[in-house]
């Protein structure tokens, strides 16, 4: 795997851990971009400056750089390449659908899962503060935030349901087929159009989906979680949106300023190239995930989030595992780790029991305690299965030694 | 053109017999604090000249503003000795404040220490009034309220100052001795070393680390903290104590309800043999009381038991909103509120003992056999120097 950041060692602490480079196991806060990501952004820069808006030679390079992945996009995502826009990341994405609500002439009502990632959940708080009234749908018996569950929430002046398709804590997956064809079937018997939006920045070149097969109307991607740069996200996006910022009219006026050419090309190159690897890819992190599952299952007092993931380990993602060892705080199981040569995260921060974030794993289902025990560990395509096994081996001996602590 | 500003001396007239003590202190805090401004200080009986040059008044200004011992200073200007000189630069002076005010009132304060000048007080005085009168119309003399006193001084050269701008009063930094800060990330210790340097102690602060059970940044944001304090009170010393092993030996053999308590324990007793080490007198905590349970009057008794020196909390009367607004006066506030906390709630009881028994609590602390390790964690601690 590529360099994991551990050449700046800062205190003797650091020392204590295993190996010099390091195991990068957060590839869903971010992934390394990969070589091919690195040399077409520093090209693309180089070569292909001009502002795609301009009439001479340069512009219209640079135009055809910009279209040319917007189409490639469009391939990989299956969906029409009139309805790619970029963006500056996925959190813009999500803002921007979103809060195309509050150009609507009144304020109405909108559903999300209980789950989202906080660049839907935060825009949700806004439309409140305008009159909007927000449902936030934690997941049914089912285990998941499906189409009966949704269905529940919808009212007569619903304009938009947002549910995303891969957690980005405990890797879930959530049926959104079965939910737009729910919001279909209801349309076609007379209802409301009811706008779709999916948030699909931790499934884009990892789980095969389509925007159509999704049935979605809107839909974000990131492109840095798939090895492509950081500052460019994709939104796709029909005409039912309305743009909150204005200027030169760039990506159909819907998110205007000169585009970010060099970042775009390399995206676009990422998303295919994550997608020509997907099932092989997809396979290898299942077996990844497998390992992981296996090895910590037998350890004092793991807790694997949510608890019936091993019961459906088809419903979720296996780039993505939550973990916990309570009472040891996520927070402090990191540092250790990182301090043996492992980088895993955590949402939730220690000592803080009172206002740690613990809202999306408890929307999962996840008892308070178990969430601010968290841990997440995810996988990229360069992860070894060593990787995982060396992982196991060195977390095992740090809870042990953790729980002589903890209570 | 030199500035001079002339600086009053906070306490120090009270300090009698002290005094060339306290004097010889502030002075060689001043030149530590204005050692990046080239300047000369001048002793002037009860008062301190400092002179630097023109383009460096400001940045003296604001030194000089937040300098501990001082209770405040003028700006002033120098002038030759003739009269027409005098003039010349009581215009410029007086002229600056009018331009502010529109129009005020004043009197002339002069002293004439060089008794070969053909005038004496009175006459520079009427003299001086006269001529400014003529100068500036809407100048009004006034004996009893003067909106500002002119002071003229005749010395080698002649001083003409007007305004004073308030100090930071105190007594300056290092008269009383060094003093332990027992320093947390809170809002509270800061302000407590900040209180206690103004008292004249000069500070040693301790931070307490238990990684991985806290984070690095919370060391880093104690060493933020200790350097804002630094920068206000002329540098300290930072101890950084590896406390894990002790916390987790009082977890395993402690009560519950009595972690907390004896976490605090060790702390005075480190801070208390780390005093002894460093010569000094006393030990500082930012405990106010009842603020939590380690603070009640029992608690206080309990963990105060394990200090040899006088324990030190100016903070034991305020409440919090005083606290908070010196915190934010001292620029230590926003850091403090920093979302790190320097304790892991793994060690912290979940019902902390309120009214610890004395002779009880003494008993079962004694029990747990870590005497060794606390003066084992005093020997790894980390000692960073802060210039102020």
């Amino acid at each position: 795997m590529p360099s994991g950041g551990r050449a700046l060692s800062r205190t003797a602490e650091d020392a204590r851990g295993a190996g010099a480079s390091g195991v990068y196991l957060d590839w869903a806060a971010t992934a390394p971009p990969s070589r091919e990501t690195a040399d077409c952004l520093q090209e693309t820069s180089r070569e292909i400056f001009g502002n795609p808006s301009s009439i001479h030679r340069w512009g219209g390079q640079a135009r055809a750089l910009l279209e040319e992945s917007r189409r490639i996009v469009a391939e990989e995502l299956d969906c029409d390449s009139g309805l790619v826009r970029f963006t500056s990341g996925g959190t813009e994405a999500n803002n921007m659908a979103l809060l195309s609500l509050l150009r609507r002439p009144k304020p109405a009502h909108l559903v999300m899962s209980a789950l989202e990632h906080a660049s839907v959940h935060e825009p949700g708080r806004i439309l409140e503060k305008f009159g909007w009234r927000v449902s936030r749908v934690r997941r049914g018996a089912s285990g998941l935030v499906g189409a009966a569950e949704i269905g529940k929430a919808l009212r007569p002046d619903t304009a938009l349901v947002a549910v995303m398709l891969v957690n980005n804590e405990t890797g879930q997956i959530q049926p959104l087929e079965e939910i737009s064809g729910m919001l279909r079937e209801r349309e076609r018997s007379g209802g409301p159009r009811i706008h779709l939006h999916v948030d699909a920045v931790q499934g884009a070149g990892k789980i095969p989906f389509s925007v159509r097969g999704l049935g979605a109307d809107s839909l974000s991607v990131s492109a840095h979680k798939f090895q492509g740069p950081r500052g460019v996200g994709i939104l796709v996006a029909g005409g039912g949106l309305e743009p909150l910022h204005t200027g030169g009219g760039q990506e159909y006026g819907l998110r205007p300023g000169t585009e970010n050419t060099p970042g775009i090309a390399a995206a676009g190159r990422a998303l295919a190239a994550a997608c020509r690897n997907r099932e092989a890819n997809l396979r290898h992190a299942g077996n990844l995930a497998a390992a992981l599952l296996d090895g910590v299952r037998s350890c004092r007092q793991c807790r694997i989030l949510p608890e019936d993931r091993l019961r459906r380990p088809g419903a979720f993602s296996p780039y993505i595992v939550s973990l916990a060892f309570p009472p040891i705080p996520g927070e402090v199981l990191v540092r250790v780790m990182d301090d043996r040569g492992y980088g895993i995260s955590t949402g939730s921060a220690c000592s803080s029991r009172k206002t740690g974030d613990t809202r999306v794993l408890e929307g999962s289902g996840v008892s308070r305690e178990d969430a601010f025990s968290s841990v997440r560990v995810s996988f990229g395509p360069d992860t070894t299965e060593k990787n995982v096994l060396d992982f196991v081996h060195d977390l095992r001996r740090e809870v042990e030694l953790l729980f002589k602590v903890a209570r | 053109m030199d500035t001079l500003f002339l600086l009053k001396p906070g306490e120090l007239m009270l300090k009698g017999a002290n005094r060339p003590f306290f004097m010889r202190v502030l002075r060689k805090n001043l030149s530590q604090a204005l050692r990046e401004v080239p300047h000369r200080l001048e002793d002037r009986h009860s008062r301190i000249l400092v002179r630097v040059a023109e383009a460096d008044a400001p940045r003296t200004a604001d030194i000089l503003r937040r300098f501990i011992g001082i209770s405040g200073f003028s700006p002033a200007l120098v002038s030759g000795k003739s009269l027409d000189d005098i003039e010349h630069t009581a215009s410029l002076l007086v002229g600056s404040l009018l331009r502010e005010r529109g129009t005020a009132r004043y009197k002339i304060e002069a002293r004439r220490a060089d008794k070969s000048y053909p005038l004496d007080s009175y006459g520079i005085a009427c003299e001086l009034g006269e001529r400014l009168g003529r100068r500036f119309p809407d100048l009004t003399v006034s004996m009893r309220e003067p909106d500002f006193i002119l002071h003229v001084e005749i010395r080698g050269e002649v001083f003409l100052y007007a305004l004073a701008e308030e100090g930071e009063r105190g007594l300056p930094v290092g008269v009383s001795g060094r003093g332990i800060l027992l320093l947390s990330g809170g809002i509270d210790s800061p302000v407590a070393g900040y209180l206690m340097a103004k008292r004249g102690l000069r500070l040693d602060a301790v931070y307490y680390h238990s990684y991985p059970y806290t984070g690095r940044e919370v060391r880093d944001k104690v060493q933020t903290l200790a350097g804002l304090l630094a920068r206000r009170i002329g540098g300290l010393n930072l101890h950084i104590v590896p406390f894990t092993e002790i916390q987790v030996k009082i977890r395993e053999r402690a009560p519950e309800d009595r972690t907390t308590l004896f976490s605090r324990a060790s702390m005075m007793r480190i801070a208390d043999m780390l005093a002894f080490r460093r010569n000094a007198n006393s030990l500082i905590t930012g405990e106010s009381l009842s603020q939590v349970a380690s603070q009640t009057p029992e608690s206080l008794r309990f963990t105060g038991s394990f200090a040899s020196l006088p324990v030190l909390r100016p903070l034991v009367g305020m409440d919090k909103e005083r606290i908070i607004g010196i915190a934010r006066a001292i620029g230590t506030y926003e850091t403090s509120i920093l979302p790190y906390d320097d304790c892991c709630v793994v060690f912290a009881s979940r019902h902390p003992v309120i009214r610890p028994k004395f002779q009880e609590m003494k008993e079962s602390f004694m029990g747990l056999g870590i005497e060794e390790d606390l003066r084992k964690a005093l020997r790894a601690a980390e000692r960073i120097t802060i210039d102020g």
